[in-house]
């Protein structure tokens, strides 16, 4: 059962990530100043609202190449400093896992950054009662901190984990692919302090910025998370093992805190 | 009951609804309340989409490429202090409130860039290159790391030492009283009964660099010497620091944490090196590399430079073409499954890699996997001719037999009468192709397998070639018995050696904590000395000592930062009975002149050492070879960091009459300076002063400048500098009227005198040093000035030196350090910057050493000998398997370094430590992924939670180094009366170093678990036993 | 080694959803579900079941008066609420429960004050403060036809209906928790709100009323039914599992298997469930225990709260992305224990200001002259 599900799903991420792919790109050479992309091929068939705000000439994506992550959280902290994110809240951060190679039967670690992957098929944005969340012209879903009531509706609605409610503004919070910064011409936190240099971000309907270009050679070896959710996610993976694209079946993590005593103290950073 | 009895009961308990209510609503009832003020519940955004993110430093036209700066911040460049690495970073700071925004890598700089830019460069071109115009930032990208990035919460930290502490209560007890920074000077300087426990002897009344301190024992050195310097590493400033206490107040006594950080590994490589001074090391030229094998050292999980390391290891599994192999008792960082087609991990019981380096050996030198060619050159002619950087001794002939008077020395010309002995042409001798012996120089190759009898001076001798010498350790046993003992397959090791082989000048061997065990000199050798048998050294490829640095604190362009007026030189025998044979001492003459056997000498005496921390203390305690009365630490806590000292010491420490005085300067409270009488706050990172120096490996010659980006916050002297390392030094020595402080204590070039009375009177005339050696550096331009946000530091510049200088220190600043371009890397198929000296496959000095204890001449080569005590003895002759089954190591957290878990920001990714388990031990001992267990060593005992798994060797346990403080915010203070508690969190986990302990062949209470021939700390192997904790609550 | 894969390193992620959310799920059902019970004696006006009524409105009232309240406080930004009539989103489920809930509030409200303005009417005749206030309430003497109540009591029912969809739909859309994704969801809400609300009518008639036989009876017979129900549909939600048809059940499975806390939840509700079915038959057989119908009431209420709490916070917990499941320990303050009594404590005021000011017991206007 679990090599067929890998298996299945495996090809899915593939096909996803192709399907995210074939019509940009049609798009890209078909003239920047075209419709944004229909979403009527939404596996979802979920009702998207219209994206608004942003560059429609755009559609920022990103690439991370899990061979070159080295797992150093430096992306993890420099976001959080960046956007001023609540201690014990991640916009992004890392997943480390150990890991057996299935065929050699090595031991390896396995990192896997995880960020908001602004779907094209987002389904934190149509659920949002107020319409405070919504999907810029560029891809770039954000929230609007001036209208959110903070319902956390969105939040439950991500199947990624990429939203929470941020304890300072009491309003829905998320990557926003840096737009601030993006948008004046630098680089998100993450991607310009990522130390193996994994993290490529970049508008893909530009065939030569370096994402569009990475895209094309490694189309075939690209993955999404949880290609079954049928968000088209834009958060693409290289190197990705098939067992991680969904929740992975693994040991969980250990979440004691305890002191050279034994004592268990709970985490530090619990908020609500 | 009436109906209106019964309505006021119902009245009462609806009351009491009511309150129940109001007492669970207060909380949407407090955000309504916000809301109504504030419109918002919670803290106001300043941008409806961008919340309360950072406003963006500059911003850069998408069409043209220009770029506009944020007048409300400026960029600076400086140094991290995040951890050893010590990377050039560039600093965003807030000019209204003066606050550092966020760190990210200085793009010039070889440490955080992909490729560092040359420094002609100008400034807001390098900022453009880090923007997302045309990808340029991620196609070459300068960062800062995690903890890089968490680290500016060090400069606000509540834990932080702000004033000149005194301490009130009895030592160690966390009472303190804040004094003025004059009045810890007079009382440090003059002594007396500063703590109502009796008289306490001043630094004036030690500093006496005439009188012997032992008049027994006139190799001790003077009076002076009574005084004990501790430092963590090179920050920038150690030049100020030994020039006050070599040079100034003339102690010998000087230690940094080199002994209990990879000491082991660097003079194993120094062994090979040539070099036992300073202990050149290499690091593979991860660039260019094909293969390389991590033995004890972990690239991206730790390693030195870590940051870079895990970057060029990162590009190369991933775009580049190299592969490699981790060997490890754990899996770490660097073991990456998603490029599983590119790496690999081996594990290995911890203390074995003396095993695996003499079986990968053997298989090499029997299975010609080695570069024959290279390592036949036998001189500096040879090498020359073959186009080589150097040589190395493979071929040279050592005298080995016991009676010989020259045994363990080169065979030389002089033992043959061809040359006069010491001259400069007194040069080894090796066996020709012909067979005949020759000069090492006039060969033109020399036989690499060589025994034979010749006859010397002082009659026949039996003589083995060097290369012949390691063949015979390594055939000592076979690689199967080597399997055996180090817990890897005989096939694997074959495999490995002749993989490795197979890459030859492209494979390097790396190595580094992970020979600090019991064995880890030899160990560390023997993995050196496969990139010597591959001919990698010196390779593009290959493995690299670096590039160096540019010394601004020597005797340079335009000042004499070395040399000074009144300057001494340290005299007599370290503490820690160093560098200093024992056969020397009056001690060994008296033993023989009594006729007494002098072995074993009461305490090691470690010639090839260097000064050791791990024995400076104690030795200053127990008084042999003498006793101390002071002590100033700035910056170290071989508490915290080597194992078993805390166990061992704290008692003592915290008797004054054990050391008279100790004074601590600091950014923090930390294990070691908790102990202090006094603490002198110091500048934390981005607030220093001083010039950093590169890492082997880093191909290009570098230095990193630093200088305080932002205002120090600590107290200020009289004269209204900044308490600090720097003031307390110069400000000391002028007090004990010290020659090289004060006005005139600095000559120039130029002939003139000038004042050492502030920080920047030494630091920045070092770096007219560095900015003016060589071909000078450009003036920097008002543009760069003003990009660089180095205008705050212009004043100090013009104020400081001669107009002619200002221009070019300014373009020095202004980029962060001075670089050596890119371009100057490589030359060839050879790198550009190379160690000359010839590589020892048999190290004279070595070889020629007597082992304090046993009276016998230590091994030249690498050899295989089990974890050992000071007698020999190996580890199991003491501490069985049977009562202590498993071998703890530890290993550097990804995340954290030793003193950084007071940052939130990394606390809240990794809280803690569990401890690696192999799940067959886990299910030999009963314990479950996620139990709590008990370990037990033979100093100590903590708890842990066990992460159990097959990330360990088995019969191994893992600890992740960094957690399990007991200070840096942990421990609870009273400064003034005040309590300032700590915060149990960064306390949370477990220390190794904890369960370190007394080598049981030493006296009793003088000493732990130290490396034979190094005396380094050992850490990786400590027998435990564990068991499941069942209930603790 | 049972597992390949060890988690290492992952966030704790802290609930969206707090109790509140429960709370407001709980009374919301309660509110519908009593409405429901009300329509044989009430709008039906079949007199057999007017007792059963009369209490089932009190606590339709009562419950949905404080929902809402619950409902607010689970808002981060509860003063903003005004935003869902400023934004209206036609696309999404809460934003058409937030034009639902205050029209299905006041249609409520106004059935209640039909059915109960008739005793309030007689009791403005009296003499005092409390006859007063009675005229006030009832706003006058003027006779309000009965067609008027049915059109309420109908009109309430209608956004009932809608009340049911949206607080099922809402979570059962939500794909990206499996647990939720399932079209049994909503099901399941009515069902185990009818339980409760019976559950509640029981205990009320217990400690308000003379612990009427009827209603007794009455109550317990819709908690069995509504048991059976809940276990066809468990078997029909179960059947699809099997069948692989949803990930729903498996992930269920998954978390009982890997998470202690799942375990013994699922063990807790399947007991209770069983023991609740089967003390409602049995109590209902034996005329001599009916006097104790109300302990089963507490059971009820019991079950009701404890799906919703297992659906709506426990579900939380699971890991969306990760191996792990979320340590949720509820706190103490106004976002955990002290909010879960906080919402009881205010709707037992409501409840008791309404039986203070209202004759409730008396005759309710049940059919046309
Ligand atoms: N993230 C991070 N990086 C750092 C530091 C930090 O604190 N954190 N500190 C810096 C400093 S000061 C230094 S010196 C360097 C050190 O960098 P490294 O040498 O890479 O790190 P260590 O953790 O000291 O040891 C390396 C490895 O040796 C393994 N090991 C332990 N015992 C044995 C053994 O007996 N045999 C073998 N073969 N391996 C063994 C450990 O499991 C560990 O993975 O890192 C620097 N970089
Ligand atoms: N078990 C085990 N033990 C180990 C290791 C291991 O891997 N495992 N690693 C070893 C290694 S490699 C090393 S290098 C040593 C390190 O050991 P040390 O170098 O002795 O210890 P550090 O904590 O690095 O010392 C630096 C101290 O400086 C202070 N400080 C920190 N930041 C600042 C600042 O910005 N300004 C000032 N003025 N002060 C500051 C803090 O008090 C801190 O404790 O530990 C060794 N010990
Ligand atoms: S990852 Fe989550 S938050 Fe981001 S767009 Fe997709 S669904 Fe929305
Ligand atoms: S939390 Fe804010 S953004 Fe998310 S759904 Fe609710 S209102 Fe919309
Ligand atoms: S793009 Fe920005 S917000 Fe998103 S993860 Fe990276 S740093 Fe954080
Ligand atoms: S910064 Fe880059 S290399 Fe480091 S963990 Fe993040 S993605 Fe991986
Ligand atoms: S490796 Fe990281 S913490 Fe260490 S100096 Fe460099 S940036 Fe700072
Ligand atoms: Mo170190």
């Amino acid at each position: 059962m679990d090599t067929m599900r890998r298996a299945l799903l495996g090809q899915m991420t593939k096909l996803t990530v192709g399907a995210a792919l074939v019509p940009l790109s049609s798009i890209a050479s078909a003239g920047i100043n075209d419709q944004p992309p229909r979403r009527e091929g939404d596996p979802a068939k979920r009702y998207q609202p219209p994206r608004r705000e942003g560059d429609p000439a755009k559609r920022y994506a990103m690439l991370i190449d899990l061979r070159a992550c080295i797992g150093c959280q430096a992306c993890t902290v420099s976001c959080h400093i960046e956007n001023e994110v609540p201690l014990g809240s991640f916009r992004t951060i890392v997943s480390q896992y150990e890991v057996e190679h299935e065929d050699s039967g090595d031991i390896a670690t396995f990192m896997l950054p995880r960020l908001c992957n602004h779907c094209d098929s987002p389904p934190c944005v149509p659920v949002c009662p107020v319409q405070a969340t919504f999907q810029r012209e560029d891809g770039i879903v954000v929230v609007d901190n001036d209208v959110c009531v903070g319902c956390g509706y969105c939040v439950q609605a991500c199947p990624y984990d990429a939203r929470f409610i941020n304890e300072h503004t009491q309003t829905a919070d998320k990557c926003t692919f840096c737009a601030h910064r993006l948008d004046v011409g630098l680089l998100p936190a993450c991607v310009e302090s990522c130390v193996g240099g994994a993290r490529i971000i970049g508008d893909i309907r530009d065939p030569n910025s370096q994402i569009s270009q990475m895209i094309d050679e490694h189309s075939k070896e690209l993955m999404v998370l949880k290609p079954e959710q049928g968000t088209s996610p834009h958060v693409f993976y290289l190197g990705m093992d098939d067992r991680f694209i969904s929740r992975p079946d693994a040991k969980p993590a250990l979440w004691d805190v305890r002191d050279p005593q034994g004592e268990e103290m709970g985490y530090e950073f619990h908020g609500h | 009951m009436d109906k209106n009895r019964r309505n006021l009961i119902k009245g009462a308990a609806a009351a009491g609804g009511i309150a129940a209510f109001g007492a669970g609503y207060y909380g949407p009832l407090e955000k309504m309340g916000k809301g109504l003020i504030n419109g918002t519940a919670g803290k106001k955004t300043a941008d409806r989409l961008h919340g309360n993110s950072l406003a963006p430093e500059y911003s850069v036209d998408p069409q043209t490429g220009e770029i506009t700066l944020n007048q409300d911040q400026r960029i600076a460049f400086t140094v991290c202090y995040g951890c050893t690495t010590k990377c050039g970073v560039r600093v965003r700071i807030d000019n209204n409130e003066e606050k550092v925004l966020r760190v990210s890598g200085n793009p010039y700089h070889p440490l955080s860039a992909d490729e560092h830019l040359d420094e002609d460069i100008p400034v807001l071109d390098a900022l453009r290159g880090l923007s997302s115009f045309q990808d340029q930032g991620q196609l070459n990208r300068s960062t800062a790391c995690a903890r890089g990035n968490a680290a500016m919460a060090q400069l606000t930290s509540d834990n932080r030492v702000l004033q000149c502490l005194k301490r009130v209560g009895p030592r160690g007890s966390g009472q303190w009283q804040t004094v003025s920074f004059e009045q810890l000077l007079d009382e440090i300087v003059e002594g007396g009964d500063l703590f109502a426990e009796g008289a306490v002897d001043g630094l004036r009344a030690i500093r006496d660099v005439e009188t012997p301190l032992d008049a027994n024992n006139p190799e001790y050195g003077p009076k002076a010497n009574q005084l004990l310097m501790m430092e963590a590493t090179d920050y920038g400033r150690s030049a100020l620091l030994k020039r006050f206490a070599f040079n100034a107040f003339g102690t010998r006594n000087y230690g940094h944490h080199g002994a209990y950080c990879g000491l082991a590994f660097r003079m194993g490589s120094g062994a090979l090196m040539n070099d036992l001074a300073k202990y050149a090391h290499v690091k593979p030229d991860l660039a260019n590399t094909k293969f390389a094998l991590f033995i004890g050292t972990a690239p991206s999980q730790a390693g030195n430079p870590f940051k870079r390391q895990g970057r060029l290891l990162a590009q190369a599994r991933s775009t580049g073409s190299l592969e490699y192999v981790v060997v490890d008792p754990a899996l770490n960082a660097a073991a990456s499954h998603a490029a599983s087609d590119r790496n690999r991990w081996i594990s290995i019981l911890p203390g074995t890699d003396t095993a695996l380096a003499m079986g990968l050996i053997r298989w090499m030198l029997e299975n010609n996997g080695y570069a024959a060619d290279y390592l036949a050159l036998p001189g500096n002619t040879a090498a020359n001719a073959a186009g080589e950087a150097g040589h190395s001794n493979a071929t040279h002939l050592v005298i080995d037999d016991d009676s010989h008077p020259r045994a363990g020395h080169f065979l030389r010309l002089s033992d043959l009468g061809q040359a006069e002995a010491g001259s400069e042409s007194d040069h080894p001798v090796v066996v020709n192709n012909a067979g005949d012996l020759e000069s090492a120089e006039a060969a033109s190759r020399g036989q690499l397998f060589v025994e034979r009898q010749v006859d010397t001076a002082d009659g026949t001798t039996t003589v083995r070639s060097s290369l012949f010498k390691l063949r015979q350790q390594a055939q000592a046993y076979s690689i199967e018995e080597y399997a055996d003992y180090c817990g890897i397959e005989a096939g694997t090791i074959k495999a490995l050696a002749k993989r490795f082989a197979r890459f030859g000048r492209q494979a390097a061997a790396d190595v580094h904590g992970g020979m600090m065990s019991g064995s880890g000199f030899y160990a560390s050798w023997g993995v050196n000395m496969l990139n010597l048998l591959a001919g990698s050294y010196n390779h593009k490829g290959g493995v690299a000592v670096g590039g160096g640095k540019y010394n601004g604190m020597g005797s340079g362009p335009r000042y004499d930062l070395d040399g000074f007026p009144g300057k001494i030189g340290p005299k007599g025998v370290f503490l820690s009975r160093s560098r200093f044979p024992y056969e020397k001492t009056s001690e060994y003459k008296r033993h023989v002149a009594n006729g007494e056997s002098p072995y074993p000498a009461k305490a090691p005496w470690r010639k090839l050492a260097p000064p050791i921390l791990t024995e400076h203390l104690l030795s200053g305690i127990d008084g042999y070879p003498y006793h101390i009365k002071a002590m100033i630490g700035v910056m170290a806590n071989p508490l915290y960091g080597q194992a078993g000292l805390t166990e061992m010491i704290e008692s003592k420490l915290k008797d004054p009459k054990n050391i008279g005085l100790y004074v601590a300067v600091d950014g923090f409270i930390n294990e070691t300076n908790r102990y202090a009488d006094y603490i002198v706050p110091d500048s934390v990172m981005y607030e220093v002063w001083g010039f950093t120096g590169a890492w082997s490996g880093t191909v290009t010659k570098m230095t990193t400048a630093c200088w305080p980006v932002v205002e120090p916050r600590q107290a200020k002297t009289a004269a209204g500098e900044p308490v600090s390392m720097d003031s307390f030094f110069i400000e000391l020595a002028k007090r004990l009227d010290l020659p090289g402080f004060g006005d005139n204590a600095i000559t120039g070039a130029d002939g003139k005198s000038y004042p050492l009375n502030r920080a920047e009177d030494y630091y920045l005339r070092a770096a007219a040093n560095i900015a003016l050696a060589g071909k000078p550096l450009a003036d920097a331009s008002a543009e760069d000035i003003h990009a660089s946000g180095i205008e705050p530091l212009m004043e100090r510049l013009q104020g400081t030196l001669t107009a002619d200088e200002v221009g070019p220190v300014a373009h020095l600043y202004s980029r962060g350090g001075r670089f050596e371009k890119m371009e100057k890397a490589y030359n060839g198929q050879k790198l550009g910057n190379t160690w000359n000296r010839p590589l020892c496959v048999y190290n004279e000095e070595v070889g020629t050493t007597i082992d304090s204890y046993s009276g016998k001449r230590l091994v030249g080569t690498p050899m295989f000998h089990p974890p050992r005590f000071w007698d020999g003895s190996a580890l199991r002759d003491h501490f069985t398997q049977e009562d202590w089954p498993l071998l703890a190591f530890s290993f550097k957290s990804n995340l954290m370094n030793s003193y950084s878990i007071g940052l939130e920001r990394l606390r809240m990714i990794k809280p803690y430590n569990p401890v690696l388990l192999h799940y067959k031990d886990a299910e030999k001992y009963g314990v479950k992924h996620g139990d709590a267990i008990a370990i037990e060593s033979p100093g100590g005992k903590v708890i842990a939670l066990a992460l159990v798994g097959e990330h360990v060797h088995q019969g191994a346990l893992g600890i992740e180094h960094g957690y399990g403080h007991r200070e840096l915010g942990a421990g609870t203070h009273v400064i003034d009366g005040e309590k300032r508690p700590g915060n149990e969190y960064l306390g949370a986990g477990v220390n190794l170093n904890d369960l370190g302990f007394a080598d049981p062949t030493r006296k009793s209470g003088t000493a732990t678990w130290l490396e034979n021939v190094s005396g380094a700390s050992v850490r990786q192997g400590l027998p435990v036993r564990i068991s499941v904790v069942n209930d603790l609550i | 080694m049972n597992s390949m894969v060890i988690e290492v390193l992952t966030p704790r992620y802290a609930m969206a959803w707090y109790p509140w959310a429960v709370q407001y799920f709980f009374m919301i059902a309660i509110s519908y579900s009593a409405l429901m019970l009300t329509v044989p004696g009430l709008l039906l006006g079949k007199q057999r079941f007017l007792p059963l009524a009369k209490i089932a409105l009190l606590v339709s009232v009562s419950c949905t008066l404080v929902g809402p309240v619950a409902l607010l406080a689970d808002l981060h930004q509860p003063l903003r609420f005004w935003h869902f009539y400023t934004n209206i989103t036609p696309w999404s489920w809460m934003s058409i429960g937030s034009l639902l809930l205050p029209l299905y509030l006041m249609l409520v409200v106004a059935y209640a004050w039909l059915a109960w303005r008739p005793a309030m009417q007689e009791q403005a005749q009296g003499e005092g403060w409390m006859a007063r206030l009675s005229g006030w309430i009832a706003l006058g003497q003027w006779h309000a036809p009965r067609w008027l109540l049915v059109l309420a009591g109908l009109g309430a029912l209608v956004f009932s209906f809608g009340i049911m969809l949206y607080t099922g739909a809402e979570v059962a859309v939500l794909q990206s928790r499996p647990l939720w994704h399932t079209e049994w969801l909503p099901v399941m809400f009515v069902i185990t709100g009818l339980i409760a609300a019976a559950g509640l009518v029981l205990l009320l008639n217990r400690l308000m009323t003379g612990n009427d036989e009827d209603v007794n009876r009455q109550g317990l017979t819709v908690i069995f039914v509504g048991m059976i129900l809940a276990a066809v549909v468990a078997a029909l939600w179960l059947a699809e599992g099997i069948t692989g048809y949803s990930p729903s059940v498996q992930q269920a499975f998954a978390s009982i298997k890997n998470s202690p806390q799942w375990t013994a939840a699922a063990v807790w509700g399947l007991l209770a469930g069983i023991a609740l079915a089967l003390s409602a038959a049995v109590v209902l057989k034996k005329q001599v225990w009916l006097g104790g119908a109300w302990l089963v009431g507490l059971l009820a209420l019991h079950v009701g709260w404890t799906f919703r709490w297992m659906v709506l916070m426990e579900v939380q917990t699971v890991a969306k992305n990760t191996a792990g499941y979320y340590q949720y320990a509820l706190e103490a303050g106004s976002y955990g224990f002290m909010g879960i009594i906080g919402t009881f404590g205010l709707w037992l005021a409501v409840l008791l200001i309404i039986d203070i000011l209202v004759p409730w017991k008396k005759g309710m206007q049940v059919r046309a002259h």
